[in-house]
């Protein structure tokens, strides 16, 4: 855990006061903007929403620490127009299409469970108490694309130190937003989703320190097709278990249910580590296509074990038949 | 409208959503992953022709209507041409021409399976829709187009075996074809024209 900062040993000067980053009075300014420009189209109030750059420590460059790859980046506009957010509709253009509509202020994470310090935070809350990183990391859909996204945020570990979790602790799980009169997906009839969306991490992986909350990306506040106003982020770990819009945060003792794997046992186990040589019922997972990808070279590259985070997790899984705990 | 005009106005329509798609393509507009976007909009339009060709036959029965008759040959053929592309949207653009991989896909994927069984049912009817094969045929032809029902169908499981969290679309289709299916039923057809 020495990898992970702590307030204390980073410099004054490289911590984002608080009132630089996501102020109230600048929420509500976005959100005035929001509601401005509705009128105008959805692009015009992303903008407005984004305008606000984050203030950050920059990604290591080097060391092995996996914080960050040179691998070129997914663009921008890329990464903010192809999305699985199934609160905003199942096609990959819905969620940016949709999500403007999500109210981000005021937001609180109701944090429970076996901690000592238990609570309904409020996002500035939890912002001032944590100094903001870049993360530049791969991201593996489990649909076989993927992206490489600069992230801001902060590690979950930071975040549970603080909560404080008691002997009992050995999960943690998290939910998702789910306001029907914001949300046409929740809103729709044929989905199976029962929402919340759920997901859940080994408290182990949990405190890993590429394990991370992001409320960034690309330098500014993270879009709400990409998780706003915080969201999780486990690069080892195909996309759906990195959690979006995160409302809640409970440690048990138990497993917690997980959404995917309530919805498809057979196809998304409560691991779902990236492992090329486990297949979804459905599809190959060997190969992945890296977005975007143009039309006569697909950019099929082939798919790493842990999607190339090995060195910093297989520990996790020492003993563990990989197959059977997919 | 003569027959001519009908069938001129059919070849524009099936031919309409091909203009569409490479129109996106060439202005950029088929997003960060144009491979599934094209094979899934091509993909789509083979399956509603499909649905388009069968609802001919009630539409003649129940409302006299000859419109979609005098250019099903047209429409089904065209089913079967965006099906065939496709397939090959999908073997160049997302598995880039990997045959073995393509073997593999389709041994080991059900949906991938079904999507080409369908496929495959249509083939016959594709090459047998011109005016010689009709009349070469005679009554066996009207018996031979009846896989268009398993097609229209294992098309249709196709799609379903593909939905993940949300099965509307895929619902959608099946009740159109259980409306087109329940349509040529005796009993129901006989009760609606009494």
């Amino acid at each position: 855990m020495t990898l992970i900062k702590t307030p204390s040993d980073i410099p004054s000067h490289e911590i984002t006061p608080e009132r630089v980053y996501l102020s109230r009075r600048q929420f509500m300014g976005a959100g005035v903007a929001l509601a401005g420009s509705s009128l105008v189209g959805s692009a015009a109030s992303a903008a407005d929403f984004n305008a606000r750059s984050l203030t950050f420590q920059p990604a290591p460059r080097s060391g092995n620490s996996g914080f960050y790859t040179a691998e070129a980046l997914t663009p921008f506009e890329d990464a903010i127009s192809y999305n699985n957010f199934y609160e905003f509709g199942t096609d990959k253009d819905d969620p940016a299409e949709y999500a403007g509509a999500l109210t981000t202020d005021p937001w609180s994470i109701k944090c429970h469970g076996e901690i000592n310090n238990p609570g309904e935070y409020t996002l500035e809350d939890i912002l001032a108490r944590f100094a903001l990183e870049e993360r530049v990391y791969r991201l593996r859909c489990v649909e076989a694309w993927s992206m490489v996204v600069p992230w801001v945020g902060f590690p979950l570990a930071s975040l549970l130190k603080f909560l404080d979790p008691t002997g009992n602790a050995k999960y943690v799980s998290f939910k998702t937003l789910a306001r029907k009169s914001e949300m046409k997906g929740v809103r729709a009839f044929t989905s199976i989703i029962d929402w919340p969306y759920r997901e859940g991490l080994r408290l182990d992986e949990a405190m890993h320190p590429l394990t991370l909350l992001a409320v960034g990306m690309y330098g500014k506040a993270i879009y709400p097709q990409n998780g706003a106003p915080i969201r999780l982020v486990v690069p080892w770990k195909y996309g759906f278990k990195s959690i979006k819009s995160i409302v809640g945060i409970k440690l048990t003792e138990r497993q917690p249910e997980t959404s995917w794997n309530m919805i498809a046992p057979r196809e998304y186990g409560f691991y779902a580590n990236v492992n090329p040589q486990v297949s979804h019922p459905r599809w190959s997972q060997a190969k992945e296509r890296r977005l975007p990808s143009s039309l006569f070279s697909p950019n099929r590259i082939d798919t790493q074990m842990f999607n190339g985070y090995g060195e910093q997790v297989a520990s996790l899984y020492t003993g563990m038949d990989l197959a059977r705990y997919y | 409208m003569t027959l001519k005009q009908v069938k001129a106005l059919a070849w524009v329509g099936v031919l309409m959503p091909l203009v569409f798609e490479i129109g996106a393509v060439v202005t950029d507009n088929v997003g960060a992953d144009p491979a599934k976007q094209i094979v899934h909009y091509i993909g789509q339009t083979s399956i509603w022709l499909l649905l388009l060709a069968l609802l001919a036959t009630p539409l003649r029965d129940f409302l006299r209507v000859r419109l979609l008759l005098k250019a099903r040959r047209i429409i089904g053929v065209a089913a079967f041409s965006y099906g065939l592309l496709h397939l090959l949207a999908y073997s160049v653009f997302i598995l880039g021409l990997d045959w073995a991989f393509l073997a593999e896909e389709l041994s080991e994927r059900p949906y991938i399976t079904a999507g080409m069984a369908s496929l495959l049912l249509m083939l016959p009817l594709a090459i047998t829709s011109t005016d010689g094969w009709v009349h070469k045929l005679k009554q066996k032809w009207r018996r031979l187009h009846r896989l268009v029902y398993p097609a229209a169908a294992i098309g249709v499981v196709h799609v379903w075996w593909q939905a993940r969290s949300d099965i509307g679309f895929a619902l959608l289709l099946a009740a159109l074809l259980g409306v087109l299916l329940l349509l040529r039923w005796q009993p129901v057809r006989a009760w609606l024209l009494r």
